[in-house]
């Protein structure tokens, strides 16, 4: 009768390692077949236990998470003061822009409207008195 | 890992290898980070670490040659990630939390077993657990890629840069241990 198997055979065993008279005593020996179904289940089960750990979703580091949520905050914010001012500003100057074009026109009309040249008018106006 | 230089890593890479890499994330995220888990016990420094190995992982993708399996590939990124993690955790020893273990009493009940042989069997799964938490970095990180990635000692040996031999003695030395946290005798 062979000796029961030594932790090194064991090891062996597990790893897939031993040879046919490992296996053969193995096939004779209850208590060894034992010990190592009940070694064998063991491992099984510390194994099944560390698959129902539950695992975290896969997810971007947390810095780069928190970046660009920040970023994006920062950009709607900025987007929401922005927008109004902007759009003021834009209107102000569409309508000082239509008044300096109003006021242009007019002087065109002024001058278009006068007879002689302004430079000329004081000159004009002597004549006139003259004529008269 | 900045996040410039993750983005800039990101978009180095095109459409169809993204595509890849998503599968290999899907498959083995889970597989990475219970291995990380088991090894710092703490859900927090796990997860970081798992976004670091494939963050690693899709930068080197381009390179990756198949010479070694993916789950050997990455092992061996997130072995190397642990064992940087092991230096800078020696300074901060007291931030040491359990929080792996609550999993050794979840083992799914097994109808085939009678209620001793399952309280029996709770008991040792929960033994290794203990057992592995205290185990020496290397006996660690080389059973739980026998035992819980059901690596070939190959694929240790690959995964963690040691040699064939060196892995059998430390996976010897661990069962060991193993073994006597279970109350079992040489």
């Amino acid at each position: 009768m062979n000796s029961h198997l030594s932790l090194e055979e064991i090891c062996r065993w597990l790893s897939g390692e031993c040879g046919e008279d490992v296996e053969e005593r193995i096939r004779e020996c209850p208590a060894c077949q034992t010990e190592l179904r009940q070694f064998r289940n063991a491992l099984a089960g510390f194994r099944i236990s560390l698959e129902q750990v539950p695992v975290p979703a896969v997810s971007y580091p947390r810095s780069r998470q928190t970046l660009s949520r920040w970023i994006l905050a920062t950009a709607a914010l900025s987007l929401m003061v922005a927008a109004p001012v902007y759009w003021n500003a834009r209107q102000q100057r569409a309508a000082e822009q239509a008044k300096a074009d109003e006021l242009l026109l007019e002087r065109v009309n002024a001058s278009l409207s006068r007879s002689v040249p302004a430079s000329m008018e004081p000159l004009m106006q002597l004549i006139s008195k003259e004529n008269q | 890992m900045e996040p410039a230089a993750t983005a800039s890593a990101i978009m180095d890479h095109s459409a169809s290898e993204t595509r890849d890499f998503d599968a290999v994330v899907d498959l083995y995220w889970p597989r990475v980070f219970r291995f990380a888990l088991v090894s710092l016990r703490d859900r927090d420094a796990a997860e970081a670490l798992t976004q670091d190995c494939f963050l690693h992982a899709y930068k080197a993708w381009e390179r990756f040659r198949g010479e070694a399996s993916i789950q050997t590939w990455l092992m061996r990124i997130a072995v190397n990630l642990l064992r940087d993690a092991g230096r800078n955790r020696r300074l901060q020893f007291w931030k040491h939390v359990q929080a792996g273990d609550s999993a050794a009493g979840g083992y799914v009940r097994d109808r085939s077993l009678s209620p001793e042989a399952e309280a029996l069997l709770r008991e040792q799964v929960a033994a290794i657990w203990k057992a592995t938490a205290d185990l020496p970095e290397r006996q660690k990180t080389v059973f739980l890629l026998r035992f819980a990635q059901e690596m070939t000692l190959l694929e240790i040996a690959c995964a963690t840069g040691l040699s064939e031999t060196a892995v059998k003695v430390h996976l010897y030395r661990a069962l060991r241990a193993v073994r006597k946290q279970m109350g079992r005798s040489e």
